[in-house]
């Protein structure tokens, strides 16, 4: 080692030419060999004339060997971070030069290291020591170089250690692997915080929103300790209770989150300049020849003063800790900078640059190696042209890199009378009054001048319109309409985006549709649907009204803008074009009916125009949709006269009702099955005002339903169920309807007794399943439709099963002739290839005037439903099964008196009969499975229910799950479903092997849209998870009720999302409907065969017919009542 | 690695027992705390919608030779500089719903 010491260049000693030996004066040596002069003192291998070199120049020995010191602890750091076998002998031989450097410090110095980082200090200093309450360790982060610097303490409090300050990083989310071990920052002169460093690049994605995290988000982080490693009895509770209160953010953590913001912020509006900056060596130590290392740097740019004055005011001292020296201003502009760089270089690294020159020496080879590392990295050059080059860069940023304290402001005048828009520049006074820029340029102070020439410069660029001749003076320029439409829209935003005020006129970034308006005044309001009246037409964009010749005016303009709401709007070409056209297709139609321009504002006239049609003046149509827009949305849920309380969208359809009752108007309450239609019209019948009787036409299962429906809600009503074959008839049924507020009967027998009935005035006619008459030519649409009424209302969860023929239908039946003809009804509205979206479509434009529609699928109905509806159907029975049913129970009291003598026996053949009695409830051939005709529909009531429900389910794209306990019969209602609906329909029952039955659940489960199940209760009752379907139907009962629920509850159970309507169907009348009052609990099992103290075996005749016959009061018999949907089909007449 | 200076000067300042323990108190009030509030953050940042209006605004810049070129790049990196401080926006909840669209 003194061999080479006395070797090196670093010798203070030389000859000359001569051979004399000069002494070499420390100043002459370069800093890397008075540092080689210094390590050989540390390492004690130095020669007198060379320590006399030394001591030559104390101070500077002193600062290169605290330099080598730092370079000596960031390598020992450095070390630390290996793994391996050599770790340990390396970090052993960095300590041992760390140590040897100190023992050199503490010779030169007389004080130890541990005494001295003698560093002085410019701003926030650390706190002296001073006694007072220990405050909660909070994660501090410092600025220091390019470095977040992350350390934990409390004022008065023991700094954590490193291992800690990572558990509190590892808390905020902060990324493991960017953190480093770094120099312990000094936050007292006696304490030192151990500290981890991280770049500033690879933390910024935490650090930008860590001040925007709630304090007890990152409280409930820091603290989630996994449960296998919590020791109960050693973790007390007062052991982490003083740490889970308080911020476990500082202050410098916040400050230096706030900063990064900022320098978000300043990125993404692009106020950010490149500068070429040299890299200069350490103190002392020169670049070689005349080459320097230079590096772009992304400088941030248009910083408010304001802003750099808050942040330096709010500057907490610890953000300096680790790095003491700059002020607050150079330290805010530090950390701004460098995190503004960390942005852009970042981004730069993704972008495909040219290839750089590899020793650039020419001013273009210069800028080309300038633009191939825009990310930052170093490259050398030529000292005096890279200089240069750094030097025009900082003139050309200057406008945006130096502190603006005179922002340009551009403002647009609303066009004057003539139409001309007036721009013109101001600058800000130093009383921050807004002068003309002329006026600043000419008698600003020097500052001001200089500055607001920059500005005006760089705004020219953006708005070359301002270098335009003719202005009054400089700074003001007339525009065109479409330079002042470029302005509002374009070149506006991008002028703040550099930094200016901009002041224009609002433009709304909506672009408004082309529309027509309709207007049309008739003075006499008694003037209806029917009646021509003269109209006028209009094209609208937004509230703004224009004629034919405005639209043509404007359609010549390059950019046209009209006014509206305070706003400028942009129109556009095609959309002018497109009200063009509509208006001259319109032209000759200068009279219209009410009914006419009702269709047409309900697009059913043809759609060319984006907007539609809105009507305007005081037409009966004009004043029908306003009175419909104005239905009050302040809703009544327990309206007078009705003894219950309503769902918000049933009172919301209550009032539209009301709306459709002040209008004269018909329409359609289209409310998903299970909504609750029934309760709804039943509140609107209650409040009775007008005269007359209602009569609600209805399928023969619910027909039971709407009377103790009407009985429960509005028990004041008079209701009169006019059915069966007992049903009144002439004069009596006229005065029965007289005294009648409501009349329910069947669409069989209001089709049967339709001359009658269409001579009464009814105040309202109520379809109820009112898609029965989808077919308008059927016989049944076409009868009811002599019936004579106010109003009329038609119910259905599925207004279009098939097409928008369905829709028409109804609506044509509620208000004849008001929609128009069929074929162009449906051509209107058919706009959309997808049929259910078509459909969906036109509910949507005629909702809220002639349809009320609700789904269960809309958020705000499915969360006012409960989990689940029951539904009880009341379902007729056929001739055949009347007469099935009377035969049986005939041959059973004959047996019984005259040939079954034990008791046993007599026993038995009461409980056959009772399943018999209940089979053919079913159907005819669940009792006879080998009749000779095979046929299902229209034997049975039940059935006929079944289709309508499954009819409606499959309509709204839903599954169905059918009990029975019958196994046959549950695999003919499969067979015969798969065949009518098109859709394979399993039957799951105990005969079925294991894997067959599992299959049959999965397909089930795993099928989208619409779907049925057929199970037997026995097998299919419990275990099974079906919630696929949102609907259960109980085809027959079974005596237990638990039975019942349980089957219900393969579907209504945990992963259930839809409401669950649970259909149960009863005879009336029958042994099922005896058996539906046992399950209601209303009656035990052996009431309901025997009278009191009797057993089974001592009934007489007449208690068997009691006990078990028909009662004919209850009975609905199939009086020719159609199948919906299916009326061609039905088959009448007993079979026996 | 751009090295701190250091200079001779002792870092700290013992206090002597005549200082006055408010005057301690408020320089470590400083330290911990700083002397001023924090500024608030901004509710939303605006994202540019011509990443380029400031470079533009001051000229070609000064590369000789590359001068049309340079346009170019430039272009290119301020439009993912502001993408990527966008995301950063984003991912601090910073984006109004109307600047995201």
């Amino acid at each position: 080692m003194q061999n080479i010491v006395d070797k090196t260049e670093g010798d203070s000693t030389r000859s000359d030419s001569n051979g004399r030996t000069t002494q070499v004066t420390s100043s002459s040596l370069s800093w890397e060999k008075f540092a080689v002069l210094v390590r050989a003192e540390a390492e004690a291998y130095i020669t007198t004339a060379q320590l006399d070199a030394l001591k030559s120049d104390l101070p500077r020995w002193q600062k290169v060997l605290l330099d080598l010191l730092e370079d000596a602890e960031d390598k020992l750091l450095a070390v630390q971070q290996i793994k391996g076998s050599t770790r340990d002998q390396v970090v052993n031989d960095f300590e041992a030069e760390l140590n040897t450097l100190a023992m050199a410090f503490q010779r030169l110095t007389g004080a130890s290291l541990e005494d001295e980082p003698a560093v002085s200090i410019v701003g926030p200093s650390e706190p002296d020591v001073v006694t007072g309450e220990a405050e909660p360790c909070q994660l501090q982060l410092s600025w220091a170089s390019g470095k977040i610097i992350a350390w934990a303490a409390g004022c008065n409090n023991e700094p954590e250690s490193t291992e800690q300050v990572m558990d509190r990083l590892l808390a905020t989310g902060a990324p493991k692997s960017a953190w480093k071990n770094s120099r312990p920052v000094a936050i007292s002169s006696e304490i030192k915080a151990p500290a981890l460093s991280a770049e500033v690049t690879d933390v910024l994605g935490w650090l930008v929103p860590l001040v925007k995290t709630p304090s007890e988000e990152l409280t409930q982080r820091k603290f989630f300790i996994p449960e296998d490693l919590l020791d109960p009895e050693e973790l007390s509770a007062t052991d982490v209770e003083p740490e889970l209160s308080g911020d476990p953010l500082g202050m410098s953590a916040r400050w230096l989150s706030l900063v990064a913001i900022a320098a978000v912020e300043l990125v993404a509006q692009g106020r950010t300049v490149p500068r070429l900056q040299r890299i200069r060596k350490r103190r002392n130590k020169k670049n070689r020849g005349d080459k320097g290392d230079f590096a772009v740097q992304w400088m941030p740019g248009i910083i408010s003063q304001e802003k750099l004055k808050s942040f330096a005011d709010s500057l907490p001292g610890a953000v300096s800790a680790a790095d003491p020296g700059p002020d607050a201003r150079a330290l805010v502009q530090s950390a701004l900078g460098g995190m503004v760089n960390a942005i852009v270089a970042t981004a730069a690294q993704r972008l495909d640059v040219p290839a750089a020159p590899i020793e650039p020496t020419t001013k273009e080879e210069l800028s080309a190696a300038f633009l191939a590392r825009l990310a930052g990295q170093q490259f050398q050059a030529a000292v005096p042209a890279g200089s240069d080059l750094a030097r025009n860069l900082d003139q050309w940023a200057r406008p945006v890199t130096a502190v603006a304290k005179y922002a340009l402001a551009v403002q647009l005048d609303e066009p004057d009378e003539a139409g001309t828009w007036h721009l013109k520049v101001l600058s800000p006074g130093p009383d921050n009054h807004l002068d003309p820029v002329e006026v600043a340029l000419v008698s600003g102070s020097n500052t001001r001048r200089t500055e607001v020439k920059g500005q005006l410069a760089r705004m020219e660029r953006l708005l070359p319109a301002l270098l335009r001749p003719g202005g009054r003076r400089r700074g003001e320029v007339v525009l065109t309409q479409d330079e002042a439409w470029e302005l509002m829209s374009v070149t506006g935003p991008a002028l703040e985006s550099a930094g200016f005020e901009v002041r224009v006129p609002s433009l709304s970034r909506r672009r408004p549709a082309a529309a027509l308006r309709l207007t049309a005044d008739d003075n006499d309001s008694l003037v209806g649907a029917q009646q021509l009246t003269a109209v006028s037409w209009t094209a609208m964009f937004g509230d703004v009204e224009l004629t034919a010749a405005d639209v043509q005016r404007l359609a010549l303009q390059a950019r046209p803008l009209v006014q509206s709401r305070g706003k400028w709007v942009a129109l556009n070409h095609a959309d002018l074009a497109e009200a063009a056209a509509a208006l001259a297709e319109r032209s000759a139609t200068t009279a219209l009916t009410g009914a006419e321009m009702l269709r047409h504002a309900l697009g059913l006239e043809g759609g060319d125009v984006t907007g539609g049609v809105s009507l305007a003046g005081t037409s009966w149509a004009a004043g029908l949709l306003r009175a419909a827009s104005d239905i009050p949305t302040a809703i009544e849920t327990r309206p007078k006269f009705f003894n219950g309380e309503l769902r918000s969208y049933q009172a919301e359809a209550l009032t539209w009702l009301k709306f459709l009752d002040g209008a004269g108007l018909g329409g359609c309450l289209a409310l998903d099955m299970g909504l609750g239609k029934t309760p709804t019209i039943l509140a609107q019948i209650g409040m009775k005002k007008t005269e007359g009787s209602a009569l609600v036409i209805a399928p023969p299962a619910v027909v039971g339903n709407w009377a103790s429906e009407a009985r429960r809600f509005t028990p004041h009503l008079k209701v009169m169920v006019h059915h069966g074959a007992n049903r009144s008839s002439g004069d009596s049924l006229d005065e029965e309807i007289g005294r009648a507020d409501l009349v329910i009967t069947t669409y069989g027998t209001a089709v049967r007794d339709i001359s009658q009935l269409s001579k009464t005035p009814w105040d309202r006619v109520i379809l109820d399943e009112a898609q029965v008459i989808k077919n308008h030519t059927s016989e049944t649409a076409r009868q009811l439709r002599l019936l004579k009424s106010r109003v009329r209302i038609a119910l259905t969860g599925t207004p279009i099963e098939n097409g928008l023929g369905d829709l028409w239908a109804i609506m044509d039946f509620c208000n004849p002739g008001l929609v128009g003809g069929r074929p162009q009804f449906i051509a209107q509205l058919n706009q959309l290839s997808d049929t259910k979206a078509a459909a969906e479509s036109a509910l949507h434009a005629l909702n809220g005037v002639l349809v009320f529609r609700r789904t269960k699928s809309e958020p705000s109905i499915a969360a006012e439903l409960p989990d689940r509806i029951d539904e009880l159907a009341h379902c007729t029975m056929t001739p055949e099964q009347v007469g099935l049913y009377q035969a049986v129970l005939d041959k059973l009291v004959l047996e019984t008196a005259e040939s079954i003598n034990t008791k046993k026996a007599r026993k038995g053949a009461v409980l056959a009969a009772i399943t018999a009695l209940k089979q053919i409830c079913n159907h005819p051939l669940n009792y006879q499975p080998d009749d000779t005709d095979k046929s299902l529909a229209g034997r049975s009531g039940k059935l006929t229910r079944l289709d309508e429900i499954v009819d409606t389910v499959f309509a709204a794209e839903e599954r169905v799950l059918i009990f029975t306990h019958f196994a046959t019969w549950g695999e003919r209602l499969s067979k015969y479903l798969s065949e009518r609906t098109g859709t394979n329909v399993d039957c799951y029952h105990g005969g079925l092997g294991r894997t067959a039955r599992d299959k049959i659940v999965d397909t089930f489960q795993k099928g989208k849209g619409r779907g049925a199940l057929v199970l037997s209760l026995k097998a299919g009752g419990t275990g099974l998870n079906l919630t696929a379907a949102s609907h259960v139907v109980l085809y027959d009962r079974w005596w237990n009720p638990a039975v019942e629920d349980q089957a219900r509850d393969r579907v209504w159970r945990i992963g259930q999302d839809k409401t669950v309507i649970c259909h149960r169907l009863i005879c009336p009348g029958t042994v099922d409907e005896r058996v539906e009052e046992v399950v209601q609990g209303k009656r035990k099992i052996a009431d309901m065969v025997l009278p009191k103290s009797s057993s089974i075996s001592d009934l007489n005749a007449d208690q068997l017919r009691s006990a078990l016959g028909l009662n004919e009061v209850a009975l609905l018999t199939d009086d020719g009542d159609t199948s919906i949907g299916d009326e061609h089909n039905l088959v009448s007449g007993a079979r026996i | 690695m751009a090295k701190r200076l250091r200079t001779s000067t002792p870092r700290t300042r013992k206090i002597t027992p005549g200082d006055r323990l408010s005057e301690q108190e408020a320089k470590q009030h400083s330290f911990w705390q700083g002397d001023a509030p924090l500024p608030e953050p901004p509710k939303y940042i605006d994202v540019t919608a011509d990443p380029g209006a400031v470079i533009r605004s001051l000229g070609p810049a000064p590369l000789e030779g590359i001068e049309d070129a340079s346009k170019k790049y430039f272009e290119g990196l301020y439009q993912r500089s502001v993408g990527l401080a966008s995301a950063l926006a984003s991912a601090a909840d910073l984006v109004s719903e109307e600047n995201a669209e």
